[in-house]
């Protein structure tokens, strides 16, 4: 992981907070987007945002923790998240979730060693009608076939090879 | 400026895009299940055939019409005729469509049918219709009519009449299909009071789950002195397999909007907040813009529709954690602290946002209530039961035909909606091999469905066949659970009930905030003894043991989450045992639970084509071309690769033959000390989660103590910085603790 610049990440927040003033509950959302700059959030981004705001540091640290999209840890470039809700469950997630698995050699919640995926199973997207379902970088596909996963996988697939 | 002098020109500019004189009208259903079935490829492909063949024709974005299962849906309306609707739309189609429309035709490939309110003069709307349908002669003149599908023929949208027809954010379309008639009213021409007095009148219920009146949790609001009051849609739609406060927020966002300002007006709050999921990233965009367009156009904002009064949203992006859902744990997670439950008393009403008095409501309840104010309260409980007045939206899914989002009267049958409008599919079940044993087909021969789960993690997992269950608050208590958001699962016989009672069980215990013993330690109890009948390591006293703590479960919790979370434990026990003693006797009967079924080729039926063995992830295949091929079952993962692959009946799965079952009562005391899988200890920390510490380290100033960790792996934690420690090891933690826990946390982790 690619050491952070701390100025950078100082005015990042500060003008963070300062686009958010506004907001009567501002945290979620400012917690969300340092999350989508850095791919996870920094201690140091806590830290630093307890001594900005009235959040306390521990508040801030047990809010982090309370999330399953919030990490410490840095997440892949690409995020694959295949839906174990009750109507994908229904429908055979846990196979769909064991062959993505397969084909990316990494096990579910964890992240490549190269840093390019991330697999994570999640409840719900709200397409339960298209069951099973998995969404790779915000795009979601629909009536998942254990024999077509490949063509699902495949715009990863040429990306990482060019 | 006066309210009609801003609603006037909008309503008259959407009545334009709605119902255009000379342009044709293209919709495409953007929601996110249209999207996931391709339909971003279709609303392109439509414009450039459009742009290519010089077709004089608008291709609008729309939401979900409801019907999920025919995705991408496309509806086209030629001035003057009514509106036809496309089903299963590719680009094929799109290219049929928009040839035909060149030559001003319909086209007829993957039509559904036609909607006929467009076309009707006095644009009559969807009630009318289906009346219109009851009456036999007009049937001739409607041909092709789709209101007459058995999926919408029971339907009664009301709340759901605009989706997948108007552009979800445009304030123009949303006035001229009649909106924000009703915020008019509310700012001019009633008072606050007669505002509660309507919605107390119409028996509105809450439809976040347990069916509060809602009047009555505005009336607690208003009774309260503090000025500074907020409201709140709970849109964190947490219930994983339901999804109607999504299709709600992404195709008429306009409505809950207008719901939230009325409310906000009748309890006298000047902001309101909603709180929604990340995973709704469409919901999320659409109510965003329509935020934006409803301020531009003064309807929301420093001066509503010219009233003086003041009205703001802010949308609040969840980041997945299910237990915000509950609103104390919202509260809190809103003004930056770990989304705990509150202790109740005090309720929102009382004390909720910043200890403000707060109306806190789901998305669909206070989206219901433009038409209250509207309309009246009579015409809301002109149908529903008299309990449950007005309708549902209820979302469909699992082995259905028809999976998508329906609204319908409270008290309908289950029956209807699952047999009329859901309709089970038929499932490819040709090479799995059920138990011979009658005793767990008997009663799911007539259809393909076993069960069918309402409510989620809350609510109870039902026999199809359950006579007369009813749709509304008091019928699904009455069958062991509760409406809960309105999700709806038809379990096919490729489910396994069991499985399904594990997935809710370890769902609930994970999202479990870990403080009452009950919901931490005896739900987590639960969830690993069915987790091992699942896995064969059963044994014949786990049901009793079961039953006793579905028992106690609800009994030690304080919130909503503990309080129902053994619902799906109990209706199994209740009406699903002989599927549990299977598991207990070594076989899955639905071919579920890996560890009780195997594969195996069937030497007769296999002419050794080779088509399994590339598919196989583990070389568990063996054999060679032309002859029967074998399955090592010591390699075999069971990820039900091949068997999709086999064009014959012989690669085939069967269930574990049924054996004695393990021991007898207590055998699980007995072994539990050799047996492998031990029952979770209970946690030994002696922290009572009181909060103390935290409060002490607070005001000496440090407060870096906080918690981590859901349902078990609660702990006390203290924040470092760069591996440095901030504890100013000033004792006051130690010193308020009751129960000495301080010390024996943090010197048991420091050896
Ligand atoms: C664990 C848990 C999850 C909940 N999830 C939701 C939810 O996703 N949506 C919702 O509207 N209410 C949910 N509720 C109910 C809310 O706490 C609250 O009662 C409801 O939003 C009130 O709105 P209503 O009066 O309109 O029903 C949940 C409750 C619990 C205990
Ligand atoms: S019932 Fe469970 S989720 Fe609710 S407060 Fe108690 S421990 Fe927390
Ligand atoms: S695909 Fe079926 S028929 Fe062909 S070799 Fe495999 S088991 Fe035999
Ligand atoms: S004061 Fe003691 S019992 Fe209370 S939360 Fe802190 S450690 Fe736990
Ligand atoms: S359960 Fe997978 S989308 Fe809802």
């Amino acid at each position: 992981m690619a050491a952070i610049d701390s100025q950078e990440l100082h005015d990042f927040l500060e003008k963070l907070v300062q686009d958010y003033e506004a907001m009567k509950s501002p945290i979620l959302t400012m917690l969300n987007r340092i999350q989508e700059r850095y791919r996870y959030i920094p201690v140091e981004a806590l830290y630093e945002l307890s001594q900005m705001t009235s959040y306390s540091f521990g508040d801030l640290n047990a809010l982090v923790s309370s999330f399953e999209d919030l990490t410490t840890e840095p997440v892949g470039e690409h995020l694959i998240l295949v839906c174990d809700g009750t109507a994908c469950h229904a429908v055979g997630s846990v196979d769909v979730i064991k062959a993505v698995e397969d084909e990316l050699g990494i096990r579910c919640g964890t992240t490549s060693e190269d840093g390019k995926y991330t697999l994570k199973s999640v409840y719900c997207v709200g397409a339960c009608s298209l069951a099973p379902i998995a969404m790779i970088d915000g795009v979601s596909f629909g009536r998942i076939k254990l024999t077509k996963l490949d063509d699902m996988l495949a715009s990863l697939r040429t990306e990482a090879a060019s | 400026m006066s309210a009609s002098d801003i609603l006037a020109p909008l309503r008259e500019r959407g009545w334009e895009r709605l119902y255009p004189d000379e342009r044709i009208r293209i919709t495409v259903g953007l929601g996110t299940c249209g999207i996931s079935a391709g339909a971003q490829t279709v609303f392109e492909r439509l414009s450039a055939r459009v742009e290519e063949l010089d077709i004089d024709a608008d291709i609008v974005p729309v939401g979900c019409a409801g019907m999920c299962y025919a995705e991408p849906l496309v509806t086209v309306s030629i001035p003057g005729w009514p509106r036809a609707v496309y089903e299963n739309v590719d680009e094929q189609t799109c290219d049929a469509i928009t040839k035909a429309l060149a030559r001003s035709r319909y086209a007829k490939n993957n039509r559904m049918g036609f909607v006929y309110r467009d076309w009707l003069e006095d644009f009559g709307t969807w009630i009318d219709l289906i009346e219109m349908d009851g009456e036999e002669d007009e049937e001739e003149t409607c041909p092709d009519d789709i209101a007459r599908l058995p999926f919408l023929r029971s339907q009664e949208k009301r709340l759901s009449a605009s989706w997948g027809r108007i552009t979800p954010w445009s304030v123009e379309e949303y006035v001229a299909e009649g909106g924000y008639a009703a915020l008019a009213k509310a700012l001019f021409e009633l008072g606050p009071r007669d505002m509660i007095d309507e919605v107390i009148a119409s028996g509105l219920r809450g439809r976040g789950g347990a069916g509060f009146p809602t009047g009555d949790k505005w009336q607690a609001v208003t009774l309260e002195e503090d000025e500074t009051r907020y409201v709140i849609a709970n849109a964190d739609e947490g219930d994983p397999g339901a999804y109607m406060d999504r299709g709600l927020m992404e195709s008429d966002p306009h409505r809950l909007i207008e719901g939230m300002a009325i409310a906000a007006r009748a309890i006298g709050a000047h902001y309101g907040f909603v709180f929604t999921r990340a995973e709704y990233p469409g919901a999320i965009r659409s109510i965003e813009r329509a935020l934006a367009e409803a301020r531009e156009h003064g309807i929301i904002g420093k001066d509503v529709l010219g009233s003086g009064w003041s009205f703001d949203i802010e949308v609040v992006q969840s980041a997945g954690a299910y237990i915000c859902g509950e609103e104390g744990a919202m509260l809190e997670a809103l003004e930056g602290k770990r989304p705990d439950p509150r202790p109740k008393p005090p309720n929102p009403a009382h004390a909720g946002f910043e200890g403000h008095p707060t109306g806190l409501n789901n998305v669909e309840t206070l989206a219901i209530v433009p038409s209250i104010i509207l309309h009246g309260a009579e015409h809301f409980r002109s149908c529903g039961t008299k309990e449950s007045p007005g309708t549902k939206v209820f979302s469909l899914a699992g082995t259905i035909k028809h999976a998508g989002l329906i609204e319908v009267p409270m008290g309908t049958p289950l029956s209807t909606v699952v047999e009329d409008i859901a309709q089970i599919a038929k499932e490819n079940l040709h090479n799995i091999v059920f138990p011979e044993d009658s005793n767990f087909s008997e009663d799911r021969d007539a259809s393909d469905g076993i069960a069918v789960q309402v409510g989620g993690p809350s609510g109870a997992i039902l026999p199809l066949t359950l006579d007369g269950l009813t749709l509304d608050y008091e019928g699904l208590v009455d069958a062991g659970g509760i409406m809960g958001s309105g999700g709806i699962v038809v379990l096919g016989r490729r489910a396994c009930v069991v499985d399904t009672i594990r997935y809710f069980l370890e769902f609930s215990a994970r999202s479990s905030c870990g403080r009452c013993f009950a919901c931490r330690e005896l739900l987590a109890q639960a969830a690993q003894i069915v987790g091992d009948i699942c896995a064969g390591k059963g044994y014949e006293s786990d049901l009793a043991q079961l039953e006793e703590l579905a028992k106690r479960i609800p009994r030690g919790s304080k919130c909503g989450l503990g309080k129902m979370a053994a619902n799906p434990l109990t209706s199994g026990l209740r009406y699903f045992r002989d599927d549990f003693e299977a598991h207990l006797h070594g076989s899955c009967p639905h071919l579920v639970c890996k560890e009780l079924m195997h594969f195996e080729v069937v030497a007769k039926a296999c002419p050794g084509c080779l088509c399994c063995l590339p598919s196989c992830p583990t070389g568990a295949i063996k054999g060679s071309f032309g002859k029967p091929f074998v399955i090592d079952q010591e390699k075999c993962t069971k990820c039900w690769m091949c068997v999709s692959m086999c064009p014959y009946p012989a690669l085939m799965a069967f269930p574990e033959p049924a054996m004695q079952s393990h021991g007898s009562a207590d055998a699980r005391q007995e072994d539990t000390p050799t047996c492998e899988s031990q029952l979770p200890e209970p946690s030994v920390d002696p922290c009572i989660y009181c909060n103390r510490c935290i409060d002490a380290c607070r005001h000496e100033g440090a407060d870096i103590l906080y918690f981590e960790g859901r349902g078990r792996d609660r702990t006390l934690k203290k924040a470092t910085f760069d591996g440095e420690e901030l504890c100013m090891h000033c004792g006051a933690c130690e010193r308020v603790c009751p129960t000495n826990a301080i010390e024996a946390i943090f010197r048991e982790r420091s050896t």
